[in-house]
C-alpha cells in the first residue's frame, strides 16, 4: 500500500467514496476537500453519478420468465414444460389413472393369486373351501361338476340350493335339530356357522365323498367361479356331529345372518401379516403452477406392510412417492417475489389402521382410519385417510377414501409446510 | 401459501449452500434456488452492463448459472461464491465477444428504469447509463463490479484476474472519463438529487 501514499487529492476521493483509502490518509483528504473548491465539485459530482448508479442497479433485476427458463433447464424433472406429459399421457389423465391402474393390477394380481389351479391357491381353497367371490366349492371340483353330482346323488334340497340363495330364507326354524337333519335343516343350520367352519367342514367331507366322481380331464371353463353354492353330498351325520359342537350349536335369527359371499369373519389367528397397495391421488395446498415431472410410474403410489394383532388394529410401515409443491413468498428489494417447484419425492413412515368391523351396512362394506407419520428426503410427512371397505374374499379387501398428507420442510431458519388432500384407493391381502 | 414458523436459526452460508448442490437433488435445487435468489440479481447487472446486448446478456446469464450448478457436482473447493459466479459470466462474456465484435450498447436499446421519478431524473440517468456503456470495456468492467456488484477491489482483482492496483486504476480512468462525457449535464443531476 505505500504507492499509496504519494496519489493525488482526487485519486484519494475516489478511493475514499470507493471505500479503499487508508484510515490514516482521510485527514489529508478531508483537508484537501475543504481547501480545494474543485475537489468539493467533483465530490458531489461523482455522489449524483454513483446515485444513478444506484438506481439502475436497483432496477436491474431478472424476469421472471428468464427464472423459470433457468429453473427448467437445471432441473428438468421438477419443473414445468416438458414435464407436463409423462410417457406421451397428459398429467391430469395420469393423475386420475395411475391410482386406478394400481389397484386394478393390485387387485388382477390377487385374483391369480386365488386361482384354483394356482398351487398356492389350492392350500388356500382346501383351508377355507371358497372361491373367490365366496362359494362354498368342495376341493378339486368345480361348480358345474358338484351340482351335477348332487343331482345324480338325488339330493333335491342341494340342488335347489344351487339356484338361489334366497330360497334358504324360506326354510323354518324348525326343521334344524342335531338328531334329524334333514338336507333343508343342514342348510341353514349351516348359514350360522363361521364362513371358515362352513368350508372346513364343506371342503373335508367333500373331497371324500366326491373325489372317485371327479374328472381327470376339466377344462379350463369349467373352473370359472359359480354361483354361492352351499352344497355337499356328505354324510349328514359327520357334518351333525360338528353341528353339534357348542360353539356352532345355536341357531342365529334369521335376519342377522349376512348374505352368502360377504365376508364378515376377518380374525382368523393365522392371518396376521397384511400387504397394503394403494393409489393417492391428492392435491397439494398451497398449488404450484409448476407441474410435478417425472417419469416413475410409482409416482403417486403408496404400498404397507401391516401387522394385525386383532382384527380391528394393525400396525405396520408404509412408503409412497408422491409430489409435494413448494411455495415461497420473499422480497427483493422493492419487489415481491414467488418461488415455486413441485419435487417428487419418496416418503416411509409408520402406520396404523383402525376397522371397526361390520357395522351393518350395505354388502358388508365396513370403515376404516388409517394414519401414518414418517421421513422423506425433503422433511417429515404425515398422511390419514378415511374410507370404506369391501371384502369379496376373506383375505381380500377393496377400499377408497379421502386422503389428506402433510410435508413440513426446513428452508434457512423457516420452516415451511405443504398440505395436500385428495382421494386414495387400493387393495390389501392378508396372508 | 405456505404456513411459516420462525426460527432463530441463521441462515446456511454460501458455501455451505454451493456443497449442498452436490448433494440431493431436490436439496440440490432448493440450494441453487436459494443462491440464485442471493446473487441472481449481481449477475445479471453484470451481464447486462457489460455485455450490453439484452437478449446475449440474458442467454449468457442462464449459461452461467447452469455452468454453476453442474460445477456444483465435482470436487471443487469453494471459497467465494459470488466471484466464481461472476468469473464464469466473465468468461462467457469474453467469448461472447469473440465472436460479436460489438461491445458498446445502441442507445435505443436502452432500457429505463422501472422505479416512478421525474421524467428529468430518468432522462439524467439514461446519460449516465450510455456513457457507461461507452467506456473502454476493462473500464467498464471494473466500473460495473464496483458500483453495480458492490465488490472490493481485492474481489474485482480476483474475478478479473488482475491486480489489485490495475484494477484501481482500470476505476479511477473510468470516473475521470464519466465525468469528463456528463460534465454538461451534471448540474442537472445534482438539481434532481
Amino acid at each position: 500500500m505505500g504507492e499509496r501514499f504519494n496519489i493525488s487529492p482526487t485519486e484519494m476521493l475516489h478511493l475514499y467514496l470507493d471505500g479503499e483509502l487508508e484510515p490514516f490518509l482521510e485527514t489529508g483528504l478531508f483537508h484537501s476537500v475543504a481547501e480545494d473548491h474543485e475537489l468539493r465539485a467533483e465530490f458531489r459530482e461523482m455522489l449524483a453519478v454513483r446515485s444513478a448508479f444506484h438506481r439502475d442497479s436497483v432496477a436491474l433485476y431478472p424476469p421472471n420468465r428468464l427464472t423459470q427458463s433457468l429453473m427448467a433447464a437445471i432441473a428438468p424433472e421438477t419443473a414445468g414444460g416438458n414435464a407436463r406429459r409423462r410417457g406421451g399421457i397428459p398429467l391430469v389423465l395420469q393423475r386420475s389413472l395411475l391410482p386406478l391402474l394400481t389397484a386394478l393390477l393390485a387387485s388382477l394380481l390377487t385374483a391369480l393369486l386365488l386361482q384354483p389351479n394356482n398351487p398356492s391357491q389350492q392350500a388356500i381353497q382346501e383351508y377355507s373351501g371358497r372361491g373367490l367371490w365366496g362359494g362354498i366349492i368342495p376341493r378339486g371340483m368345480t361348480t358345474a361338476e358338484h351340482r351335477n353330482n348332487n343331482i345324480e346323488k338325488g339330493n333335491p334340497g342341494d340342488t335347489v340350493a344351487t339356484e338361489k340363495n334366497s330360497t334358504m330364507k324360506n326354510i323354518p326354524h324348525q326343521n334344524i335339530s342335531a338328531g334329524n337333519i334333514s338336507s333343508a335343516g343342514y342348510r341353514k343350520t349351516e348359514r350360522n356357522w363361521p364362513a371358515r367352519e362352513q368350508a372346513r367342514a364343506t371342503a373335508n367331507n367333500s373331497q371324500s365323498a366326491n373325489h372317485k366322481n371327479i374328472s381327470a380331464d376339466r377344462t379350463a371353463a369349467d373352473s370359472v367361479p359359480g354361483p354361492i353354492t352351499h352344497v355337499t353330498s356328505a354324510p349328514l351325520h359327520a357334518v351333525a356331529q360338528r353341528f353339534t359342537q357348542p360353539v356352532f350349536s345355536s341357531a342365529a335369527p334369521a335376519h342377522s345372518l349376512p348374505p352368502a359371499g360377504i365376508v364378515t369373519d376377518t380374525s382368523d389367528p393365522t392371518e396376521r401379516y397384511i400387504v397394503q397397495l394403494r393409489g393417492i391421488n391428492d392435491k397439494s395446498f398451497p398449488a404450484s403452477r409448476v407441474e410435478p415431472g417425472t417419469t416413475n410410474w410409482l409416482d403417486d403410489v403408496g404400498i404397507a406392510l401391516f401387522y394385525a394383532p386383532s382384527e380391528h388394529h394393525r400396525f405396520g410401515i408404509e412408503a409412497g412417492r408422491e409430489a409435494f409443491s413448494q411455495v415461497f413468498h420473499d422480497s427483493e428489494g422493492t419487489r415481491r417475489v414467488r418461488y415455486e417447484q413441485n419435487p417428487t419425492t419418496w416418503w416411509i413412515g409408520a402406520a396404523y389402521r383402525y376397522d371397526p368391523g361390520d357395522i351393518g351396512l350395505p354388502f358388508g362394506i365396513r370403515p376404516f382410519v388409517q394414519a401414518s407419520a414418517g421421513i422423506s428426503p425433503i422433511g417429515g410427512v404425515g398422511r390419514g385417510s378415511i374410507g370404506l371397505g369391501y371384502l369379496p374374499e376373506r383375505r381380500v379387501e377393496f377400499f377408497g377414501g379421502i386422503d389428506g398428507g402433510i410435508l413440513l420442510y426446513r428452508l434457512g431458519s423457516t420452516l415451511y409446510s405443504t398440505r395436500k388432500a385428495g382421494w386414495t384407493i387400493g387393495t390389501s391381502l392378508k396372508f | 401459501m405456505p404456513a411459516r414458523m420462525n426460527h432463530s436459526e441463521s441462515r446456511p452460508s454460501d458455501v455451505e449452500l454451493y456443497y449442498r448442490m452436490g448433494a440431493d437433488p431436490h436439496v440440490a435445487k432448493l440450494a441453487f434456488e436459494e443462491l440464485y435468489h442471493r446473487f441472481g440479481p449481481g449477475v445479471y447487472r453484470y451481464c447486462y452492463r457489460v455485455i450490453g446486448d439484452r437478449r446475449v446478456a440474458e442467454d449468457i446469464f442462464q449459461e452461467t448459472f447452469i455452468n454453476f450448478y453442474e460445477s456444483a457436482r465435482g470436487e471443487r473447493v469453494m471459497i467465494n461464491v459470488e466471484a466464481y459466479l461472476l468469473r464464469i459470466a466473465r468468461n462467457l462474456s469474453l467469448n461472447a465477444k469473440k465472436s460479436k465484435h460489438n461491445d458498446t450498447l445502441p442507445i435505443d436499446q436502452f432500457d429505463p428504469p422501472a422505479d416512478e421519478c421525474s421524467y428529468e431524473r430518468k432522462e439524467t440517468d439514461q446519460l449516465v447509463v450510455a456513457a457507461l456503456d461507452s467506456l473502454p470495456a476493462d473500464y467498464r468492467e471494473a466500473l460495473v463490479l464496483r458500483e453495480y456488484n458492490g465488490l472490493s477491489y481485492s474481489e474485482i482483482s480476483n474475478v478479473v484476474g488482475a491486480s489489485v492496483a490495475t484494477v484501481r486504476i482500470r476505476i479511477f480512468r473510468a470516473k475521470r472519463k464519466l465525468r469528463g462525457m456528463l460534465t454538461p449535464y451534471l448540474t442537472d443531476l445534482l438539481d434532481h438529487d
